[in-house]
C-alpha cells in the first residue's frame, strides 16, 4: 500500500494521475495512518479533499431550488383555490352577519341607489 | 431542524397563499374604513361573491351603509383624501368645505381589473362608502349610476 501510494504521489506531481487516482491519494490521507515521511503532503491533500465545490453545484442546486418553489407554489395555489370556497355574498347589519340571497341583493341595491345620479343631480353639480 | 433552503421555500409559499386573499382594496385607506366600521351598529355592510357579480362585469362589490356617518366621517374623510391622491380620474361635490359626494377611478390592479371607490352623504347624516373592482369602465358605472335613479 505505502509503495503504491509513493507511486500514485509520484505520478500525481508528474501530472500524470487519473481521476481515480486522486481520489484514491486523498481517501488515504484522509484517513490519518499516513507514515512520517509522507505527512508533509497531509495538508496539501486535505484542502483538496476540502475544496469548495464547483459553481456547476451551486447553479445547478441553486435552479433546482427555483424550480422546486416555482412548483409547490403552484400547486399549492392550486390546492387552496379548490379547498377554499370563494367570498359568498353575505350582508353585516348592526354587527349581524346574513346570507339570505334577497336581502343581501335588497341591501347592495340600496347602497348603490345611494350614490347614484338622476339628472337633477347634475343640474345641480352643474349649474348650483 | 429545517436548513435554510428548505426553510425559505416553506416560508416563500405560506406568503403567497395567506396574502392571496388580501389583494383586494390592497394600498387603500378604504379598507381600514371597512374594516373599523363594517360590524358596527348602525352600518350594513356588503359583500357580493363573484357569481353574483359576473353579469355586471365586477369582480368584487363592498358597501357600507352608515345610518350616522358623524363619528366615522373623520375616518372616510381621511381615508378619501388619502386614496384620492393615487386616483386617476376624480370627481367630487364639496359644500362647505366638506365632500358630499365623491367619485374615484384609481390605477388598475392589473390589466383588465379597474378600480372605483363611491362615496356620497345623504340626509340626516346618513353616508354610502362603495369599492368596486372589476373589468367595467368608468363608462359602464357611470351608465350604471345614472340609470338607477332614472
Amino acid at each position: 500500500m505505502k509503495n503504491n501510494i509513493e507511486e500514485l504521489l509520484n505520478k500525481y506531481f508528474e501530472g500524470e494521475t487519473t481521476c481515480e487516482e486522486e481520489r484514491q491519494l486523498r481517501r488515504f490521507f484522509a484517513k490519518g495512518l499516513v507514515p512520517e515521511h509522507l505527512e508533509v503532503y497531509c495538508p496539501m491533500f486535505a484542502f483538496l479533499g476540502k475544496r469548495r465545490k464547483p459553481f456547476r453545484y451551486y447553479l445547478t442546486y441553486s435552479l433546482g431550488a427555483v424550480a422546486a418553489t416555482f412548483l409547490l407554489t403552484i400547486g399549492v395555489s392550486n390546492v387552496y383555490r379548490h379547498l377554499s370556497p370563494s367570498v359568498s355574498s353575505y350582508v353585516v347589519i348592526d354587527g349581524k352577519q346574513y346570507t339570505d340571497a334577497a336581502l343581501v341583493r335588497e341591501q347592495a341595491k340600496a347602497a348603490f341607489h345611494n350614490v347614484s345620479f338622476s339628472e337633477e343631480d347634475v343640474f345641480v353639480t352643474l349649474f348650483e | 431542524m429545517m436548513n435554510n433552503p428548505i426553510r425559505t421555500t416553506v416560508l416563500f409559499v405560506l406568503l403567497l397563499t395567506f396574502t392571496a386573499r388580501a389583494t383586494a382594496q390592497q394600498g387603500l385607506q378604504i379598507a381600514a374604513v371597512f374594516q373599523k366600521y363594517g360590524k358596527q351598529k348602525g352600518v350594513t355592510m356588503v359583500e357580493l361573491s363573484k357569481e353574483v357579480l359576473d353579469a355586471y362585469r365586477m369582480n368584487l362589490y363592498k358597501s357600507l351603509i352608515f345610518k350616522d356617518a358623524e363619528e366615522a366621517m373623520p375616518t372616510i374623510l381621511r381615508s378619501l383624501e388619502t386614496d384620492k391622491k393615487k386616483a386617476k380620474k376624480v370627481k367630487e361635490v364639496v359644500s362647505s368645505g366638506q365632500i358630499r359626494s365623491g367619485y374615484y377611478q384609481l390605477p388598475q390592479l392589473k390589466e383588465d381589473v379597474n378600480r372605483f371607490i363611491l362615496f356620497k352623504t345623504g340626509k340626516k347624516g346618513a353616508a354610502t362608502l362603495i369599492y368596486i373592482e372589476g373589468e367595467l369602465d368608468a363608462d359602464d358605472l357611470v351608465t350604471m349610476l345614472f340609470m338607477k335613479k332614472e
